[in-house]
């Protein structure tokens, strides 16, 4: 039981993990430019068809993965320069609806590049097992997920806290005239910005590839997850997806794992079978309502908004 | 206004050797209503509700459930639907609202997903399945099975929730509203209490929506779990947006814009998604009050268009 | 030489039937999830039964078939207006197809209430398999319990003693659980049911893992099925523990999950690997014509086709009758790509169900035959069903 429970927990920290990567992207765009990119998922899932493009040329693993995120950079720049660019000062609702409109339209084009059904590629081999984790196995590709995210999230924080372009981005947002008055470019800080949320969101896509398919449509599913964690983390913190994301990530696997054994401790078998499943996958929209109801501005608000 | 949408049910009976044009029209006039609602919260109060969805499967499962218990009655439908969506919407409303902005489309959401996910688990009405329909709601001698009497009671009680919206929106507390989403001290100065304004909006748009789906039900003879997942909320925002948020007849275009291209593009196209996604982008960059706002600024010879 | 006499057959029958007394024609509605996440589906469907139609000139025992296409988007409501459309604008005469099982509740009145026969080229919940059963309608297709009836069958014969299973958190996930159940008499070491479209299963695994369980039993379709197998093999589980599957390593999906299902054995009537010269010859045209191998998804909707012609040679006059034609397609024995089936009382086929292993083929993974698990075998629901 012990070591089931320290597997379910991994399991959790993992999909924490993945969850908080997905969010990044979207709350930096969200909370420095102050635009809803529902076509976060799309970018997601062109990052995962991109890598498993090249996959399937013969590239390796990692640099496949690197080719796919700066290609999806590329069309996130296209993105920002041909409409996102006109938007910045209209409403929310006319942001979503207009990344509602290029998700329909992302989903078609893979639809037709790639067919209805969908690809796969595998992980790279020497993660392709599961290893060894004293006295438990764990799949070694998920480990290496960890890893990756850890490093990436951590470079992250180095990008916008200390270096030079991210104290022009933190100062662009509530700033804007003072920072173009000293010289800096707002227009070209933006796009790199929000192409720098699409390479994020395709990174995600195409390291999450070999756990799941890569098929039309995956953008929409991890879309609502990833607003999810940014909500209950607080809009444009950083720290506050990595914390809300874990937190998610913990409640929603352990919850899979260990609710319907709970509940048959009390209830019948057959209520528990009923309960226990649809209440698993309430979840994290359970723990969003109470978090927005007791702390609307989320558990870790970002400072100076 | 009233007058504009009778003016339409003389019209539907030329449609009469084409029935699936009536059929089409039932479904806008029912989703224009629940949008109609919507747009209560989101025109005139500024909160983007992403849950309406639940009160549209409210009101539908109101007419399957108490159909399985063989009552047909109509009005015990309707009461049924105005009832548990009010309070359901009394009870989410207080916590939803303590909440605004994006937050607020999230915890509207949370709440309908939860719906869901306990709809789809309730074996007794029929889980992911979902419901047929064992008979259709009486009111009185009106069938509402008959598709003509379905589409004449769409039609009027969108023609009442359209009037009846319009002079709210005119009234002092629309004013105060539409003043609130700037700025609620000054909106408050005008001796109204704003808050307890946007729960009793926030009742009344659900129930209307609850009213629709029960409408719902009898139209499509079928309930399902999914009325209440996030992809029918976000169809109910895109038709008020779509169609102009500003106006209480925009979500009226947005509805006829979007059921009609969902009806007829499939036909023309597979791929029909890609040029409908790009029109959408393009309707947004363009058109600055939605569609309705486009089509009004056509009339006068594109004076405002210019600029 | 097989060839040369199957086309001798069809020579044979285009001659017989070339010159009928009256030439009809017959609109038929295809009405499937042509886009969104299942598309795939519904677009193999219309491929298979739009290939039979081709094959035959779109002539059906000398009678001209007109097809309609209908998208229900997978939306139910979506599907009541389309069928609506098909019945009332298009006046089809028969609808055919139908992908997911909430748009055939959902349908399913809706035409058979206007008397129109529907032929259903994919699963069929068990509602209208039961009391609730239609004279107007048919299927080429499958009862959804009996992929799991057979596979419980299987276990039991294998002498399994203690069994994990999963299946979606819906009704026809509970209904796998409980068609398995009706044919394993062994324990069952958990009932797993995570949410519908979950795609991250590691929690799940973690459970497969934990349990002292002697068999696997997985019932996830579509893409929650391919993630699910993908991360079983990451986690090392796959050919540890024998995993017998329905419904979730299949033609369409088995290009996806490759080597991740190696090993592993499957329940179902048909794959692209079954060897009637119907079937192979079915597999090579689809391949030349839409150059991608068939699903049972298409399989399913050219036995339509199938079914169709023979229904409408053993009685040319239900061309005009919507009765005739329903009490027609009912009634017909027809030779289909997965041999000779019948329809049983409630609408539904009876028909073998077959065990199949996964294995490594020249092409990559691939399905190889093993053996008949239930040979003619008919669903528990239609014993509720009222009609002959």
């Amino acid at each position: 039981m012990t070591t089931l429970i320290i597997t379910q927990v991994l399991n959790g920290l993992q999909f924490g993990l993945m969850l908080f990567l997905i969010a990044t992207g979207l709350t930096l765009i969200l909370g420095i430019m102050d635009f809803v990119n529902l076509a976060h998922g799309s970018l997601y899932m062109m990052g995962a068809y991109a890598t498993a493009t090249l996959v399937a040329k013969g590239m390796g693993f990692f640099p496949a993965l690197l080719g796919g995120v700066l290609a999806t950079f590329a069309v996130g720049v296209v993105i920002e320069v041909v409409v996102v660019r006109k938007l910045y000062r209209r409403d929310h609702l006319d942001h979503v609806l207009a990344t509602f409109g290029i998700i329909l339209a992302f989903n078609e084009v893979v639809r037709i590049i790639w067919g209805p059904v969908g690809l796969t590629f595998d992980p790279p081999e020497q993660f392709a097992d599961s290893v060894d984790l004293l006295g438990f196995t764990y799949p070694a590709y998920r480990l290496l997920v960890i890893g990756m995210i850890s490093l990436v999230g951590a470079g992250l924080w180095w990008l916008v806290t200390r270096t030079r372009i991210g104290m022009q981005i933190r100062a662009g947002a509530t700033h804007p005239e003072i920072v173009s008055a000293l010289g800096v470019n707002i227009r070209a800080l933006k796009t790199t910005l929000f192409a720098l949320g699409a390479a994020l969101a395709a990174f995600s896509g195409a390291l999450i590839g070999p756990l799941r398919s890569v098929q039309p449509g995956m953008g929409e599913e991890v879309l609502i997850q990833a607003l999810v964690v940014i909500i209950v983390g607080g809009i444009g913190a950083i720290r506050g997806a990595l914390v809300a994301g874990i937190l998610l990530g913990l409640l929603d696997t352990l919850g899979r794992a260990f609710l319907p054994l709970m509940i048959s401790r009390f209830a019948n078998p057959e209520v528990a079978q009923a309960v226990g499943p649809a209440l698993a996958s309430m979840m994290i929209y359970l723990t969003m309502a109470l978090v927005l109801v007791f702390k609307p501005a989320g558990l870790l608000p970002a400072t100076g908004k | 206004m009233i007058l504009s949408t009778c003016v339409l049910v003389p019209t539907v009976c030329f449609w009469f050797d084409a029935p699936h044009l009536v059929t089409l029209a039932t479904r806008i006039a029912i989703l224009s209503i629940a949008a109609i609602s919507l747009n209560l919260l989101i025109g005139t109060c500024g909160l983007v509700s992403f849950g309406h969805g639940m009160y549209l499967a409210i009101g539908a499962y109101s007419v399957s459930i108490l159909q399985t218990t063989g009552v047909d009655n109509g009005f015990a439908h309707f009461s049924a639907a105005t009832v548990v969506a009010g309070i359901a919407a009394a009870l989410i409303g207080p916590l939803a609202l303590r909440t605004s902005g994006i937050a607020f489309i999230m915890v509207t959401l949370a709440f309908a997903q939860m719906f869901f996910y306990l709809m789809i688990s309730l074996r007794v009405f029929g889980g992911d399945d979902g419901m047929s329909l064992a008979g259709h709601s009486l009111l009185g001698p009106l069938d509402l099975g008959n598709r003509l009497g379905l589409f004449e009671v769409s039609v009027l009680l969108l023609a009442a929730i359209t009037a009846l919206s319009q002079l709210f929106n005119r009234s002092t507390a629309g004013y105060a509203l539409r003043a609130a989403r700037q700025n609620v001290r000054r909106a408050e100065s005008l001796g109204l209490d704003i808050h307890r304004l946007r729960r009793i909006v926030y009742v009344v748009s659900a129930v209307l929506t609850a009213d629709a789906g029960s409408l719902f039900a009898n139209l499509n003879s079928y309930v399902s779990p999914s009325y209440s997942a996030w992809p029918m909320s976000g169809d109910l925002i895109l038709i008020v947006v779509l169609g102009g948020m500003g106006s209480v007849f925009g979500p009226i275009v947005g509805a006829i814009f979007l059921l009609s291209v969902e009806s007829f593009a499939p036909g023309l196209s597979e791929h029909w998604m890609l040029p409908y996604g790009i029109a959408i982008v393009w309707i947004v960059m363009t058109a600055r009050h939605g569609l309705l706002g486009a089509l009004l600024a056509l009339r006068p010879a594109g004076k405002e268009r210019r600029q | 030489m097989k060839k040369f006499t199957r086309q001798a057959v069809w020579i044979a029958a285009v001659l017989l039937t070339a010159v009928p007394a009256t030439a009809e024609t017959l609109r038929i509605g295809h009405l499937a999830t042509m886009s969104g996440p299942i598309g795939g589906l519904g677009q193999d469907q219309y491929d298979g039964f739009m290939l039979g139609l081709a094959q035959r000139n779109s002539k059906l025992a000398g009678h001209n078939i007109e097809v309609v296409r209908g998208d229900d988007q997978g939306k139910p409501d979506v599907g009541v207006q389309v069928a609506k459309d098909l019945l009332e604008r298009e006046k089809v005469r028969l609808v055919v197809g139908i992908t997911a099982s909430n748009v055939i509740n959902a349908v399913f009145p809706v035409i058979t209430g206007a008397g129109i026969p529907l032929l259903g080229t994919n699963g069929g919940p068990s509602i209208f398999a039961g009391e609730k059963c239609s004279p107007l309608f048919a299927s080429t297709a499958f009862q959804n319990d009996g992929f799991h009836e057979a596979a419980g069958a299987e276990a039991q014969s294998r002498g399994y003693k203690n069994v994990i299973i999963i299946a979606p958190n819906y009704q026809a996930g509970k209904d796998a659980v409980v068609g398995f159940k009706r044919f394993y008499k062994g324990a069952v070491a958990d009932e797993i049911y995570p949410a519908f479209g979950q795609t991250d299963f590691s929690a799940e695994i973690a459970r497969f893992a934990a349990s002292p369980s002697d068999a696997f039993y997985v019932f996830l379709p579509g893409g929650m099925g391919i993630n699910f197998m993908k991360q079983l093999s990451q986690a090392g589980l796959v050919r540890k523990v024998p995993l017998l599957s329905a419904m979730t390593v299949e033609d369409m999906s088995l290009p996806i999950i490759k080597e991740s299902a190696l090993g592993t054995t499957v329940s179902a009537y048909w794959t692209s690997a079954a060897n009637t010269p119907q079937s192979q010859s079915f597999v090579k045209d689809f391949q030349a014509r839409y150059k991608r191998t068939p699903s049972v998804f298409a399989a399913q909707g050219y036995d339509a086709a199938m079914l169709l012609e023979q229904a409408l040679k053993a009685n040319p006059a239900a061309v005009a009758d919507p009765k005739a034609l329903a009490k027609a397609l009912r009634s017909t024995k027809f030779v289909s790509v997965r041999g000779e089936v019948t329809i049983g009382n409630n609408g539904f086929p009876i028909q073998d169900y077959l065990l199949w292993k996964v294995v490594k083929t020249s092409a990559g993974v691939g399905f190889e035959k093993d053996h008949v698990i239930l040979s003619h075998h008919q669903d528990a629901y239609a014993a509720h069903c009222p009609l002959k």
